[in-house]
């Protein structure tokens, strides 16, 4: 069936990468719309940068199919794909300057020499060295490198354009810097992104959309916002920001809700999973879903004594480590404009309060989510 | 929507096997045909002809150990390799005791000056090294520079007989020879030294002593096998040096096998004593190849 | 307080102990002092003595007399001009730079031959490949030519170009082979697969991005490719035949004459023009690539040997 392609459409049709017998990507599947900015996150060994290599030609799948823009380029050798990567260590050719790098794609496609020098400097001026034209790389700064590579990258006006870890090298102001860069180039070039990292954080800034991969498979795809607050699984949720797991007996249900009783007017209420009583599910909270010092009331809220076992002041907030009477430990995030008086030391006793909605039930092996049933949080 | 792997992929690795074998058979061919025609080949007529009577001017043929067993008998080669063996290991402990401190000063001390110093012992053999000797033999001689700047500064009345053609000449030049293949893998293994090792052990309070001791050595130790390795075989072996530099007292164990093909033509001798000199040099390289590894094992 | 501030006090933990402030400053300047003065007259000592014998020799080329002392007999050329008019001498010249110039492309272009596969390929008789290539710079020469002396005149070759050129390439191209692998193997695979990701063909990779890094190496393995050539004596003398080349005329006239002046004059030039040569070399590699990696240069020279 012949659809018209998509500019910048990838599609990775149940692609199985085995090194030996080393699975190294276990028969995954995703599509990427043309121009999307779209990240594969996950940690080391899960199978993210070899995705990529295929997607690139530099590694051929053991099975499935690779379709770009309509067609099938499984075992097409990279210089004829339609696609540019930006790699970890910049690759750049230290004998030639800055322009001659980013020229030697076209040059090679043999495009003429008017449109070569056009389009290399439409290139530097998208990133921004335009004025480092004639410098070699050696005497470029890391950013500075980096950009160039996007550049030599970006002019050959690929279908998409693929990231591994580029950012990895440079210290942490300089990555936020090339993080709003890259979003930016993204924006104004319209190209498809595929971006590679293990930072979560890094993902969550510049993508549209995330695939979470761990082992060769992959656990969710989805927006940023989506994999916060409804995880599809234990891993997802733990991988992505902070988050508090608690065990809850289900000693009664009410109101669609199981409760699990302390004493002392302790509970801890959980989405119905429909387990019933007696069983045990675990749930989810996020830190700043928890509240120590804010008000809180209502039916439905769960409500557990603890101690203060850390308190670290971060400036706009306070982050709080308490250890519950049910003996787990939870990370509670509170906002400092919303503290009256002195801060809590180390010791404190205080009471932690959530929303039952703020929790989502976690089960390893299947993607439930129960939230998504109740209204949305926030 | 098909979502198997093609067929394709079949054909690929399989034609992937075939040129992954052809590529390489591709580029040897040139030179292990060059090894196996000029370096091989000879040695294995080397091999042969130590068990032959090769003479270019004697009358016997055929197989024979007599060879090896003059060479085992004969006390003039005894004589030879013993004087060989101290001649050659003098100048090799009179290298290292040189290139090491030489190569510490290079690696660690010498700033500006490194790259030059380097240029320096790197350029050293580029020269022709018969010149060097010969210049050695110059200034060695009683009529030579270093008698007459003795004599003529007083400290001696007669001119030393003893510096040329002598046991000590043999050593002296020898000890030029080749010191740049000495240092330069000293050097090398002590510049993969982090100097930050030095700093922590001089924050725990090592002397210099101790630093060289426990840090410098061990670690330095593969490039002073490796130096042993390239230098001591071309010291054993030659015959250069005292053919011009060496008297009576100083032949080494290369000229008895230059004579004996060149001079005698005794060339089933010759072969024999060649073979046990190749053997006896990768005696000594296999010794200090595995001394190499030794700090690896840890 | 004067001691505090002195220079021993404040001195940066480094390679005297002086970690403790304040105590025998003294002591520590003086093993400060001896350690760069020590060194640096250590160093020259030693350039000195490696050096030395060959300056004198130039020195006293132009002395008037045949004899190797002192009293300075004038200035005089007229060795240099004997010497050139020396026919043996400057066929043997001939001779040996011919050979070389011979040698040094062939060994270049085996020996790269030869590392190419042992770095970039994988296949499995890579040791054993590496290991025969590298046999021939264990094996002592002496060794070597001796039994190419025999080889030849049982297979019936006689003494001549036909023996030199393969046995010199056969103790030359080794050497190649180890100085072009240090520098292919430290090939930065990012560029080789940025340049294929952009659109290059195998062989555009190999002239655009792998040459250009590669190049130094060659240059450097060519020049010691040379002078291995032209300096060889242990090889040259089985089987070049008697006097043919300028290191067995050295050593055959040395051993038949006592001090010959001539021996002098052509001596220096040719040590001065092997300085030239490989300065010239030297400042070729370097001004191709950058002063920074002049260093790397000598690096990989030392890499190689290791």
């Amino acid at each position: 069936m012949s659809e018209a392609p998509v500019k910048g459409e990838i599609r990775i049709e149940r692609i199985t990468k085995k090194f030996g017998d080393t699975v190294a990507v276990d028969d995954v599947s995703f599509e990427i719309p043309g121009g999307e900015f779209f990240s594969m996150l996950g940690p080391s060994g899960c199978g993210k940068t070899t995705t990529l290599r295929m997607i690139a030609g530099f590694e051929d799948p053991t099975a499935g199919r690779i379709v770009l823009e309509g067609k099938d380029v499984s075992f097409v050798r990279p210089a004829k794909r339609n696609v540019n990567m930006v790699f970890q260590a910049y690759g750049l050719f230290p004998h030639m300057t800055v322009a001659q790098n980013v020229a030697f794609g076209p040059k090679i496609k043999k495009v003429p020499k008017a449109e070569i020098a056009e389009r290399v400097e439409e290139a530097l001026a998208t990133v921004r060295m335009d004025a480092l034209a004639d410098r070699r790389p050696a005497h470029l700064s890391g950013g500075q490198q980096q950009r160039v590579a996007l550049a030599r990258a970006l002019v050959n006006r690929p279908a998409a354009l693929l990231l591994d870890e580029p950012l990895g090298a440079l210290d942490l102001k300089l990555r936020k810097e090339m993080q709003l860069e890259l979003k930016r180039i993204h924006a104004t070039t319209g190209t498809t992104f595929v971006y590679v990292t293990h930072d979560q954080e890094e993902a969550l800034t510049m993508s549209q959309r995330i695939a979470v991969m761990k082992d060769g498979l992959v656990q969710q795809v989805a927006t940023p916002r989506e994999l916060y607050e409804r995880p599809a699984n234990a891993f997802v949720a733990g991988f992505i920001g902070t988050s508090n797991v608690l065990t809850v007996r289900s000693d009664s249900v009410r109101d669609g809700l199981v409760v699990m009783d302390l004493g002392d007017g302790d509970r801890i209420c959980a989405p119905d999973t429909g387990a019933g009583s007696g069983g045990e599910t675990k749930i989810i909270v996020r830190p700043e879903r928890m509240r120590v010092w804010g008000d809180p009331d209502g039916e439905g809220m769960s409500r557990v004594h603890g101690t203060i076992a850390e308190v670290v002041y971060l400036g706009s907030m306070t982050q709080l480590i308490i250890d519950l009477k049910t003996g787990e430990r939870v990370t509670v995030h509170e906002l400092n404009d919303d503290l009256k008086g002195a801060l809590p030391r180390t010791g404190d006793p205080v009471v932690v309060q959530w929303a039952a909605e703020s929790s989502f039930v976690i089960d390893d092996t299947a993607a439930v989510n129960v939230a998504a049933d109740l209204k949305s949080p926030g | 929507m098909e979502s198997t792997a093609p067929p394709v992929s079949e054909g690929r690795h399989l034609r992937a096997r075939v040129v992954r074998t052809l590529r390489p058979a591709a580029f040897l061919t040139g030179p292990m045909a060059v090894l196996a025609l000029f370096f091989l080949a000879p040695l294995i007529i080397l091999l042969i002809m130590s068990f032959r009577y090769e003479s270019l001017y004697g009358f016997q043929t055929g197989w024979t150990l007599d060879n090896f067993r003059a060479l085992f008998t004969d006390p003039i080669y005894r004589g030879v390799a013993k004087d060989t063996l101290i001649i050659a290991s003098t100048a090799m402990v009179c290298q290292l005791l040189v290139a090491f401190p030489l190569s510490y000063f290079i690696a660690f001390k010498a700033g500006r000056w490194e790259l030059p110093l380097l240029l320096l012992l790197v350029l050293v053999d580029e020269l022709n090294p018969i010149v060097r000797i010969y210049a050695w033999r110059m200034l060695l001689g009683r009529e030579g520079l270093i008698n007459d700047f003795l004599i003529w500064t007083g400290i001696i009345d007669v001119p030393l007989d003893w510096l040329l053609f002598t046991k000590f000449s043999v050593i002296l030049v020898l000890s030029t020879s080749w010191v740049n293949y000495c240092a330069l893998p000293i050097y090398a293994s002590m510049k993969a030294i982090k100097p930050s090792l030095f700093e922590a052990a001089t924050d725990l309070g090592a002397g210099w002593i101790t630093r060289w001791r426990r840090i410098l050595i061990p670690l330095a130790a593969p490039g002073i096998f490796v130096a042993i390795i390239l230098v001591y075989i071309p010291l054993f072996t030659d015959f250069a040096t005292p053919g011009l530099v060496g008297g009576t007292s100083s032949y080494m164990l290369g000229n008895s096998v230059a004579d004996l093909m060149v001079v005698i033509g005794d060339w089933g001798a010759g072969s024999a004593l060649s073979l046990l000199m190749l053997a006896a040099m990768a005696v000594v390289a296999v010794i200090a190849y595995f001394l190499t590894k030794l700090n690896q094992l840890d | 307080m004067a001691q505090a501030a002195s220079e021993g006090a404040v001195a940066p933990p480094g390679r005297d102990g002086s970690a403790s402030l304040g105590r025998k400053p003294f002591a520590v300047r003086v093993r400060r002092a001896l350690d760069t003065v020590g060194g640096r007259t250590f160093a020259i000592a030693f350039i000195i003595v490696l050096y030395g014998p060959l300056v004198m020799l130039a020195v006293f080329s132009f002395n008037d007399s045949i004899v190797f002392s002192l009293p300075w007999s004038g200035f005089t050329t007229r060795w240099y001009q004997e010497a050139l008019g020396d026919e043996n001498l400057r066929g043997a010249i001939r001779n040996s730079l011919l050979v070389a110039s011979v040698v040094a492309p062939m060994s270049v272009f085996l020996g790269t031959l030869a590392a190419y596969p042992i770095t970039r390929l994988r296949f499995k008789l890579r040791g054993p490949a590496a290991i025969v290539v590298a046999a021939p710079l264990v094996v002592p020469w002496l060794v070597i030519g001796i039994s190419a002396l025999i080889y030849f005149s049982k297979v019936g070759v006689a003494l001549s170009w036909a023996t030199v050129v393969p046995m010199h390439i056969v103790v030359t191209f080794p050497l190649v082979t180890v100085i072009v692998a240090a520098s292919l193997a430290r090939f930065d695979r990012t560029q080789e697969e940025s340049a294929i990701d952009l659109g290059a063909s195998q062989f555009q990779v190999l002239r655009h991005v792998l040459l250009p890094h590669v190049a130094p190496a060659l240059i450097a393995s060519f020049i010691l490719a040379f002078s291995w050539s032209f300096n060889n004596f242990e090889i040259s003398f089985f089987v070049g035949g008697f006097d043919r080349l300028f290191p067995v005329w050295v050593y055959s006239t040395l051993r038949h004459a006592v001090n010959l002046p001539i021996v002098n004059a052509i001596s220096t030039l040719v040590s001065l023009a092997e300085i030239a040569f490989v300065y010239g070399a030297w400042l070729l590699i370097t001004w191709r690539a950058g002063a920074r990696t002049s260093k790397e240069k000598t690096e990989t020279l030392m890499d190689a040997i290791r």
